[in-house]
């Protein structure tokens, strides 16, 4: 069994979905980082693209959100991540 | 000076009154709409309620032929505000009985109110297929019997020829004319989807209505107006719109696959094997694959340009296509391939058929099929060729067609032996494609929709796809989300505006206000709308109360609440029949209606007080022929 440790980065699949897509370029990576808001800096270390149009320092930009494992949507950049989850980025309004 | 004059001297935004049309005595008269009125009940879905309301609308069945139709201007239409081009067009429903308002846009829109009223009422019966055209406030009749046939835009282009380019039109196609109960009503390739005002339109001989005018409405500061339009546009380019720019609503499909939300197979399934052929994303890089190819469009004065075209190789024109063909023709079929649903979304919006009613009873009856409860040995998950050729057989009452074109609910009721319980609507209107068992906020949006299932009406899955609600578990506390969805809404669209816009305000109430302020000139807006949006929910229960609704209408079907998802994020996830009746219970509560669900005293004063306001009207006065379209004048066959 993998135990979250807050002081060890996990290792976590990151999903990209919609617009964050086609910042990103990609359509999933994976990612070692403590907390959401440390994941989303790392993310935008990687891409100078993601970083300028989706990210506001550690956060997401409004319009973006992001869901962890397909069941929680999480806004708070100190939430723990744990080994193993997958953490989906996407476009916040789901209308249409 | 004419009372209905006097009233329109002192407004600015509004005309401050409204035309009745009585196709059967051929008649017109001029109604004034009050002041306290237009603040009430603004304009589109709002003022719409109240004009059925007041002509007693719910009295009578929606294609009997002294049924009421009103397709309704609002107080933004014609200012600089980005994506005010909208009307809503209201009557009572034939697929559910109850009200039903369904919202088009663009220059129609536009068009229609520069006639000089905020509203044009059709009431009656034409004794023939018949154009009723509005020239700057002067209305005449005109014989349509040589378009019988014709689709909307075919009629549209017809009409234009015939009485000047400068003239908009709504019109029916073929599913309304025969009285199709899901059938549409388009102007400009835009459509009035939900609910079937098409059939409406068609038991009323009403093949079009053509409008044009130079009637302009004053604003009461026109230069904030202008200041405030100019800084929406800007916005509008931003973040809060990206996805509707650049992908459209169709990368919903993608997304509610992934989530487990996205209705496969009648509502058997919540994935979809196909999910990434249908969506036609463009890859990471950004490029399209080569079967793709798709062009942008947005309907008159919008900045947002949501409308993602894709080109059908054999066919001149592309087809818009949206999330909810995506998904209503796509996957809850089990349609795979993706040109099958380009070409049913066109062939739906050629025939005058909504795609989500028209679909989702489609899918329906495979379901049956599939069971052994109909004897339909083609009828399959997945068989494209006959969900093409059924679409043209409903739209003409024709062969099994003709069994599918009454909605799943009156299907059901045919059919029996059990399928009532995964017939997916609510009071009749079939479910949009957001999967209740894992947005528990949207499955009560759903049920007490008065409308129907519904997801314009209630935006209740804003909160199941945020953090503020567990869309898996929650219990009450969606509620009170749902509530201010629908409060939310029903500004929106009697303002009207774009919801694609939501994003844009950090306080949607206080956004609304801020543009409604500069046209009306009216104070104490933010506090006004909260409650006025409350009011208009409560005079549209009252016409459903009115119009027959019982607590019974108030759920989901059974599969729903008893049935497992079987896939998915959710796998397992279900609704109870209990926690949907304290659901619903504690919506009533909520919205302080009785137990029983019905406005409370108080309530029903304030609504009583607003109906039996004087509205003084003109003699009435004969509408003239204007001659027909003649043969010669038809260009195309239908």
């Amino acid at each position: 069994m993998c135990l979250s440790d807050q002081n060890q980065p996990a290792t976590v699949d990151v999903e990209f979905l919609g617009v964050a897509r086609s910042r990103m370029g990609r359509d999933k990576v994976s990612v070692a980082a403590r907390t959401l808001g440390e994941l989303l800096s790392r993310l935008g270390a990687q891409s100078p693209e993601f970083a300028r149009t989706c990210l506001d320092r550690s956060q997401l930009k409004p319009g973006l959100i992001a869901n962890i494992n397909g069941r929680e949507f999480v806004e708070d950049e100190s939430y723990v991540l744990k080994a193993g989850d997958c953490v989906i980025i996407l476009s916040a309004d789901a209308g249409g | 000076m004419r009372e209905v004059d006097r009233v329109a001297q002192v407004l600015t935004g509004y005309h401050g009154r409204y035309l009745r049309i009585d196709l059967s005595r051929q008649t017109v008269v001029e109604v004034t709409i009050p002041t306290n009125v237009l603040r009430e009940c603004i304009g589109g879905t709002g003022l719409g309620t109240w004009i059925l309301l007041r002509e007693k609308a719910w009295q009578f069945e929606a294609l009997d032929p002294r049924a009421t139709l009103a397709f309704v201007f609002s107080p933004l239409v014609g200012s600089p505000i980005t994506t005010s081009a909208k009307f809503a067009l209201l009557a009572r429903s034939p697929l559910t009985g109850r009200l039903n308002d369904s919202l088009s846009s663009s220059s129609f829109a536009i068009a229609g109110k520069r006639t000089g009223f905020d509203a044009i009422v059709v009431t009656g019966q034409a004794e023939s297929l018949s154009t009723v055209v509005v020239d700057d406030g002067q209305v005449s009749l005109l014989d349509a019997a040589n378009l019988q046939g014709y689709s909307a835009a075919q009629t549209e282009g017809e009409l234009k020829r015939r009485l000047g380019s400068e003239f908009r039109c709504a019109a029916i196609g073929r599913a309304g004319e025969n009285l199709v109960p899901f059938a549409t009503v388009s102007n400009e390739s835009r459509h009035a989807g939900r609910g079937g005002l098409g059939a409406v339109m068609g038991s009323k001989n009403l093949k079009a209505l053509a409008v044009s005018g130079r009637k302009r409405v004053a604003f009461h500061d026109s230069q904030q107006l202008h200041q405030l339009a100019k800084r929406l546009s800007e916005e509008s380019f931003g973040p809060a719109t990206e996805k509707y720019r650049e992908l459209g609503t169709i990368s919903n499909m993608l997304t509610f696959n992934r989530l487990g939300t996205l209705p496969t197979r009648n509502f058997q399934q919540t994935t979809f094997e196909a999910a990434g052929d249908l969506a036609g994303e463009p890859n990471p890089d950004g490029s399209q694959s080569d079967q793709v190819i798709r062009t942008r469009a947005s309907c008159a004065a919008c900045t947002i340009g949501c409308e993602h075209i894709f080109h059908i190789p054999d066919q001149a024109a592309g087809v818009r296509i949206e999330y909810e063909n995506l998904f209503s023709l796509g996957s809850l079929c089990g349609i795979t391939d993706p040109q099958v649903v380009w070409r049913a979304s066109a062939l739906c919006d050629e025939l005058g058929l909504d795609t989500i009613s028209a679909g989702a009873t489609i899918a329906f009856a495979m379901e049956c099929a599939e069971r052994g409860l109909l004897d339909e040995p083609a009828l399959r998950f997945g068989n494209g060729p006959l969900l093409l050729e059924l679409l043209t057989q409903i739209a003409d009452r024709e062969g099994l067609g003709a069994e599918l074109s009454q909605g799943s609910r009156r299907l059901a009721e045919q059919i029996g032996s059990g399928s009532e319980s995964f017939a997916p609507h609510v009071k009749g209107l079939e479910i949009p494609g957001y999967e209740p068992r894992v947005l528990r906020t949207m499955a009560l949006g759903f049920a007490v929709g008065t409308r129907g299932a519904d997801h314009n009406r209630s935006g209740a899955y804003e909160a199941d796809f945020s953090s503020r609600v567990d869309r898996l578990q929650a219990g009450t506390e969606v509620v009170p989300a749902a509530i201010a969805s629908e409060d939310e809404a029903v500004l929106m669209d009697s303002l009207i505006m774009c919801k694609f816009l939501r994003g844009v305000f950090p306080d949607r109430m206080a956004g609304m206000a801020e543009l409604l302020a500069p046209v009306t000139g009216w104070n104490g807006l933010p506090e006004d709308l909260t409650q006025c949006g409350k009011r208009l929910v409560d005079a549209r229960k009252h016409f459903n109360i009115l119009a027959g609704w019982d607590r019974s209408e108030d759920t989901l079907p059974k599969r729903f609440l008893d049935e497992l998802v079987p896939d998915g994020v959710g796998q397992g996830s279900s609704l109870t029949a209990g926690w949907m009746a304290e659901m619903v219970q504690a919506y009533y509560e909520a919205r302080g209606w009785t137990k029983e669900g019905l406005l409370n005293s108080e309530q029903q004063r304030v609504l009583d007080e607003l109906l039996s306001t004087e509205c003084p009207e003109t003699a009435p006065r004969a509408i003239p022929p204007r001659g027909s379209i003649e043969p010669g004048d038809v260009k195309e066959s239908p």
